[in-house]
């Protein structure tokens, strides 16, 4: 299949192809969910490129439904033979399926309204060369002038369709540019990264020189005890446990299966009055798509208004159950149900100078490593530090420490939330292209550090 | 036990991981090139293979996707660190005369990188019961529902689904969320105790991550219950 424009699946191209299986024979409605991805990924490590990929994925997904059987099946050839079988497969599947009670029903636009591009798309970006991303890479290595860096620079493009035999017809695209780099300076090491829909808005040289500044005062940490400390967490670091509240308890499938601090705290006052925390695609922060993967126009959901507790991300079903108008955020799986998947904590007025400044004695948090969930409800998540965790004396960054393992409830460290950065970054997910965090540096009062480690 | 085995011990044995491949992602390694055959791992009890001719194991391959050999290689072996998971490449650069056959992708789209085959502790003796009835005082864990590690593969912290106190040589009552942490060489050298072949069984974790466009891929791990003293457990806010 011909792809026509730089987009990896331009609109005219799926609407054909959905429009082979739209009328499925046997099938009362029909899904088709197309998405495509061109990901252009150099990466390095002891300063030299030591992998490049480019790698263009295409997929269409087929949902059949008769009455409240429902199944998908899909294909990456999108030939109208190719999608034919594939719908063939779906109403195989949905007939052999055992009833869902809980099926909502393909979405309309009458009910569901028509989705909007955000359009977050940048043509230099799509259009970027393994050369370039070559050159991004020297200009990397030359900025950290460090014999050691390692990280990746990072194009790539996104398009998503939605079709359905109810009349839902919409297209979004995104193209992404990520940039990371670790800096080891004889043992002490630093961590700098950007990101952003457009590559020109990613200043890798000031990324590495970030981490090479970081890892060359990183050199030599001195122990420190475990304890609660008040730290300043940087936006990397934010953005962390952002995406982890996210995960555990902005969902609505969370919230009506009880493992959602909404669904006991809905109204409570849960952090800080100066935090809010929304789920907000068209932030000029955020990369995403303007509906979700059923077709639904993803509207910008408060979780958390001036630390009150408002409610959750849903999709078709959830909202159904919970008699709310849905927000357009499902995740494409019944199991995981609803996902907030750009998640926005609005920044405030202070550099992060001046969070640095407010502290008496504290710890400089530049990024966390390998957090897990420890309790649901709770939020309480555990993680280490890692590339840049420095103490606090008297307003100003001392001593490099060695890193601290985190056990700490996220809402319990933002109930004493004492200074918002006006830095609000984006940052992109650690795993997957689907979705963006954009958060600012935190000062906060309290946070649990559980144990130490040797560098 | 297959959890801690698999980000203790498997990790952190991936040759590109110990040469820095991997450190801007998922870290690298507390262990060197220069340690092997001299960093005491463990106990002496503790003996760890790759071995990718394991009988239904996950990770089991006739030949990786360089075209060599799956092989059974001893990563501890009494304790001692004596082997390294690794590819032809990191073979070459860390000296060795040829990979043990490690390098695996998730798929035709994506670059093979070290994965581990079935990384396995060989087992002692005895059964569960014989384990617990020296202890005076302590937890039984079950199935790990939470994992988190350092980038150097040393802190860890793993959350259980369920545990039991043992109390005399006996299990009493069921303990809710429990919780243990360590630093991984001093972890492993407080083994005083692997069940043995009656106890020991083959799992499989079909979703181990690395790389970058990240991968997953299936890995085995054999175990058997294993007694390690003087844990820290518990851990909470």
């Amino acid at each position: 299949m011909r792809i026509h424009s730089s987009k990896p699946l331009d609109p005219e191209t799926a609407r054909a192809a959905a429009g082979a299986v739209l009328d499925l024979p046997g099938a009362d409605e029909v899904e088709v969910l197309m998405t495509a991805s061109r990901t252009g990924l150099t990466r390095y490590a002891h300063s030299e490129i030591i992998q490049n990929t480019v790698r263009s994925e295409l997929r269409a997904y087929v949902r059949a439904v008769v009455g409240d059987r429902v199944a998908t099946a899909s294909t990456n050839q999108l030939d109208p033979t190719s999608m034919r079988l594939a719908g063939g497969r779906a109403l195989e599947a949905a007939v052999a399926s055992r009833p869902d009670p809980g099926w909502p029903g393909l979405p309309a636009p009458e009910k569901v309204g028509r989705a909007e591009a955000v359009g977050r798309w940048d043509e230099d970006t799509a259009a970027a060369t393994p050369a370039q991303r070559a050159r991004a890479v020297s200009d990397i290595l030359k900025a950290s002038s460090a014999p050691n860096a390692a990280g990746i620079y990072e194009t790539s493009t996104h398009s998503y369709t939605v079709i359905n035999s109810a009349g839902i017809d919409c297209s979004d695209a995104f193209t992404r540019c990520i940039t990371t780099c670790l800096v080891d300076d004889d043992g002490g090491t630093g961590w700098g990264e950007a990101s952003s829909h457009s590559a020109a808005e990613v200043d890798v040289e000031r990324a590495a020189a970030t981490a090479a500044a970081k890892a060359r005062h990183s050199r030599a940490p001195r122990s420190a005890e475990a304890g609660v400390y008040e730290v300043v967490l940087e936006p990397s670091a934010s953005a962390m446990l952002l995406e982890f509240l996210s995960y555990v308890g902005f969902g609505a499938k969370q919230v009506i299966d009880g493992e959602s601090f909404l669904a006991t705290r809905t109204g409570e006052q849960v952090t800080a009055g100066n935090v809010t925390i929304a789920d907000d695609v068209f932030h000029p922060r955020s990369v995403g798509i303007g509906f979700d993967l059923e077709g639904v126009p993803k509207k910008p959901v408060t979780v958390i208004d001036r630390g009150h507790a408002i409610a959750p991300v849903t999709d078709l079903r959830t909202a159904a159950a919970l008699d709310v108008p849905p927000s357009g955020h499902s995740s494409g799986s019944t199991e995981y149900g609803p996902i907030a998947s750009n998640v926005v904590l609005y920044g405030g007025d202070e550099s992060p100078e001046d969070l640095i400044g407010a502290v008496e004695d504290g710890i400089l948090v530049t990024r966390f490593h390998y957090v897990n969930v420890l309790d649901r409800p709770s939020t309480l998540l555990t993680g280490m530090t890692r590339d840049g965790t420095f103490r606090i004396r008297r307003g100003e960054i001392a001593e490099p420490v060695t890193n601290f393992r985190f056990s700490q409830s996220v809402l319990a460290a933002l109930a004493s939330t004492l200074g918002i950065g006006s830095d609000v970054r984006a940052v992109a997910p650690d795993f997957g292209s689907f979705g963006s965090s954009a958060a600012p540096s935190l000062r906060l009062g309290e946070f649990h550090f559980a144990s130490t480690t040797s560098h | 036990m297959m959890l801690q085995v698999h980000e203790s011990v498997g990790h952190p044995t991936e040759l590109d991981r110990v040469l820095g491949m991997e450190a801007a992602f998922a870290g690298t390694s507390f262990v060197g090139v220069a340690d092997l055959g001299r960093l005491r791992y463990g106990s002496e009890l503790v003996t760890i293979v790759s071995d990718a001719c394991t009988p239904g194991g996950l990770g089991s391959y006739a030949y990786d996707d360089e075209g060599v050999a799956g092989q059974t290689v001893d990563l501890v072996r009494d304790g001692v660190l004596v082997g390294f998971q690794s590819s032809r490449e990191t073979a070459a650069a860390a000296g060795a005369d040829r990979s043990n056959g490690t390098m695996r992708a998730e798929g035709w789209e994506n670059f093979p990188l070290i994965r581990m085959t079935n990384v396995n502790l060989l087992p002692g003796e005895g059964s569960l019961e014989d384990l617990l009835a020296d202890v005076e005082r302590g937890i039984f864990m079950a199935t790990n529902k939470s994992w988190s590690i350092d980038d150097k593969r040393k802190n860890f912290q793993f959350g259980c689904e369920i545990a039991w106190e043992i109390s005399k040589g006996r299990l009493g009552k069921m303990l809710k969320n429990p919780r243990y942490t360590g630093i991984t060489p001093a972890f492993w050298a407080s083994c005083d105790a692997i069940a043995g072949p009656e106890e020991w069984k083959v799992r499989g974790t079909p979703n181990c991550g690395k790389g970058q466009p990240g991968q997953t891929m299936r890995v085995g791990h054999g175990t058997s219950p294993a007694r390690f003293r003087e844990v820290s457990i518990g851990v909470s806010q």
